[in-house]
């Protein structure tokens, strides 16, 4: 009864793991999987550079936007390894100071995300009846765009900024969640330890915070761990089309457009953050996969 | 008859689910903070003239009565005029949608085939040594910005290379040298249609990189997709019945395994296709193609209302249609498919 194929939506019986033995299992896929422990890494990475941005880059005023005359479209060299752009600043600062936009700021879309689809989808599939018909029509009713489409035109609406393009992409995707988690709350519903704790009187708000929520965290980081990669691409494709940070701003996104008029000539100003954009994406679907092989196997391996 | 009452209740909820689209759309357009009136009369109109103009595009009335009068034209096929090309908004993408359709099936045709034949391949030497690096290409391909790998693509195949064209969708002066003569409105068919083999062969090359970019995520996402669901297959009794008999490798690999792995795939080649138009943004934008994506982003840069209400309402049906389209096909194919 829903807008989308059967197979894209979220399987009816999800594997309930106790809440701590999924955490658990997930510490040991990544140890054991060295292509997931390696984007694990770079991922960590790419955050303490977002953290540290100012304080690493080697030209931080550049970084952030400062145009130096005497450096233009210089190739990778010694001063500047992946050399300068067509205002003169030095790309690695950029890359650096672009760092907190481009990493932070999707796990920040996807955690936001998640704390508005999750709750909505327990209480639809725990509760059903009537509150499960409307949330699941209005998240319906979103899923029915294409995400990107969706959060271009409210991102235009609302007007060109980072936090504008935040705001779209977690309006676009919170619906994905609500899906995931009904699923989950609906057949966590049959079980006996929620069975249990209504016959002794535990309201549905309690047991929806203490038994259904928690359990439903391993598919969310899952799921969470393949979107981050996605919303990285969907950032820097609004940031490229200037619907994202403005300029003198850096951002991973915004850099490949700012190289693309004289990409034929000096290759390396998009080459370098899109290159960068490319180690992450790889990163979180490499970790994703891992995450994915272990609790839902039916799925890609 | 289960399969017609299904039928009939996936449209009747596809049906209900558009109303609602609708009205998100036109809500959307109705945040957007400009002033419609006076950007159609231009910027150096009198008060009243604004107001004149306002009175005459309803924008004068409650949103309600707004709102209907808004389905009332779309009804009769009146999507309103764009403010940036003062045309009928429904023209342009009438004008535009032969082109970003013929890259959107040619890029998928690409996906398909490349996702298959990638998938199928490292399924069955699956831990071998080629499936490492067969599986490495179908990340690459999932993990690409499209934008990117469009420019980095221009940079190999057109400066350093010059194999292929930068961009656009055919020369400049082919249209004074060797002219297209319109019939289905596709460049590449019309072209081959009439016989115009300098034509075709121009406009194939202007074709390649734009499809190749845009085929590059599809691709991954479909050889994951058919890698998974083909080691599921191989699992299978029939499979091992089929090897103790002692038939070739190569025919129960593709012949047997490959048929049945990629029912279970139609949702992800329908998923992949309305990836694809989105796709079709970036990489119209990339390579200058005059098709719907191009319109769509610089409509939404220049905040022109009508053709981003057209243009969202449009990718949302076909995504419905897509998506309902996918249900029917595998509740088809595939007796087990719950049809509720």
């Amino acid at each position: 009864m829903s807008a989308l194929p059967a197979a894209v939506a979220a399987p009816d019986s999800v594997e309930v793991l106790p809440p701590l033995a999924g955490r658990r299992r997930i510490a040991a896929v990544l140890r054991k999987d060295p292509a997931a422990l390696a984007g694990l890494t770079v991922i960590a990475l790419f955050l303490l550079v977002a953290i540290a941005g100012p304080w690493i880059a080697p030209y931080p005023a550049q970084g952030a936007g400062v145009v130096d005359p005497n450096t233009l479209t210089l190739p990778p060299s010694a001063a500047h390894p992946f050399g300068t752009d067509d205002l003169g600043r030095d790309l690695l600062s950029r890359v650096t100071i672009g760092a907190r936009p481009t990493v932070l700021v999707p796990f920040a879309v996807v955690i936001l995300a998640v704390s508005i689809g999750a709750p909505l989808g327990a209480v639809a599939g725990y509760l059903g009846g009537w509150a499960d018909r409307i949330i699941m029509r209005l998240t319906d009713l979103f899923l029915a765009f294409p995400s990107l489409l969706l959060a271009m035109a409210i991102a235009a609406a609302l007007g060109p900024s980072l936090t504008h393009a935040a705001i779209a992409l977690v309006v676009s995707w919170w619906p994905w969640y609500t899906r995931l988690v009904r699923g989950v709350a609906s057949s966590l519903r049959q079980r006996d330890f929620v069975e249990a704790a209504r016959s002794i009187g535990v309201t549905n708000r309690t047991i929806i915070r203490r038994h259904i929520l928690p359990n439903t965290i391993t598919p969310i980081l899952v799921q969470a761990s393949v979107d981050l990669g996605i919303v990285v691409l969907a950032m820097g494709g609004l940031a490229f089309l200037g619907l994202g940070t403005q300029p003198p701003g850096a951002d991973w996104g915004l850099m490949i457009s700012e190289g693309r008029a004289s990409v034929l000539s000096f290759w390396w100003i998009s080459a370098v953050p899109g290159l960068a954009m490319l180690l992450l994406v790889m990163s979180f679907n490499l970790v994703g996969d891992a995450l994915r092989d272990v609790f839902d196997p039916r799925q890609y391996r | 008859m289960r399969k017609a009452e299904f039928l009939i209740s996936r449209t009747g909820s596809a049906l209900v689910v558009l109303l609602g689209v609708s009205v998100v759309t036109f809500v959307l357009a109705r945040v957007i903070p400009t002033n419609l009136a006076a950007e159609y009369v231009g910027y150096h109109a009198r008060p009243a003239q604004i107001a004149r103009a306002a009175h005459q595009l309803g924008l004068d009335r409650s949103l309600p009565v707004q709102y209907l009068h808004y389905m009332n034209e779309i009804l009769h096929g009146n999507l309103g005029i764009s403010v940036s090309t003062k045309r009928p908004v429904l023209a342009d993408i009438a004008q535009r949608l032969p082109n970003t359709l013929e890259l959107l099936v040619l890029g998928m045709i690409i996906a398909v085939l490349a996702g298959i034949v990638l998938g199928a391949l490292s399924a069955r030497w699956r831990g071998r040594a080629v499936d490492g690096p067969l599986r490495s290409v179908s990340i690459l391909g999932v993990s690409f910005p499209a934008f990117w790998l469009g420019l980095m693509l221009q940079i190999v195949f057109f400066r350093m290379l010059d194999w292929l064209p930068l961009a656009g969708q055919s020369t400049t002066d082919l249209s004074f040298t060797n002219p297209i003569h319109p019939v289905t409105h596709f460049q590449i068919i019309d072209a081959a249609l009439t016989g115009n083999w300098i034509a075709f062969r121009d406009v194939a090359a202007h074709l390649v990189l734009p499809a190749v970019t845009l085929a590059a995520f599809p691709a991954g996402l479909i050889a994951r997709m058919i890698r998974a669901s083909m080691l599921e297959v191989l699992e299978h009794d029939y499979i091992r019945t089929a090897r103790a008999y002692g038939l070739p490798d190569r025919l129960i690999t593709f012949g047997y395994a490959l048929k049945n792995a990629i029912g279970p795939t139609l949702a992800v080649i329908g998923l992949s296709f309305a990836y694809a138009l989105t796709g079709s943004f970036f990489v119209e934008v990339i390579y200058d193609w005059p098709g719907l994506g191009q319109y769509t982003v610089n409509a939404l840069l220049a905040l022109d209302y009508p053709a981003i209400m057209g243009v969202t309402l449009l990718g949302a049906v076909s995504y419905i249609v897509i998506n309902l389209a996918v249900d029917v096909a595998q509740a088809w194919l595939d007796p087990r498919v719950s049809l509720a």
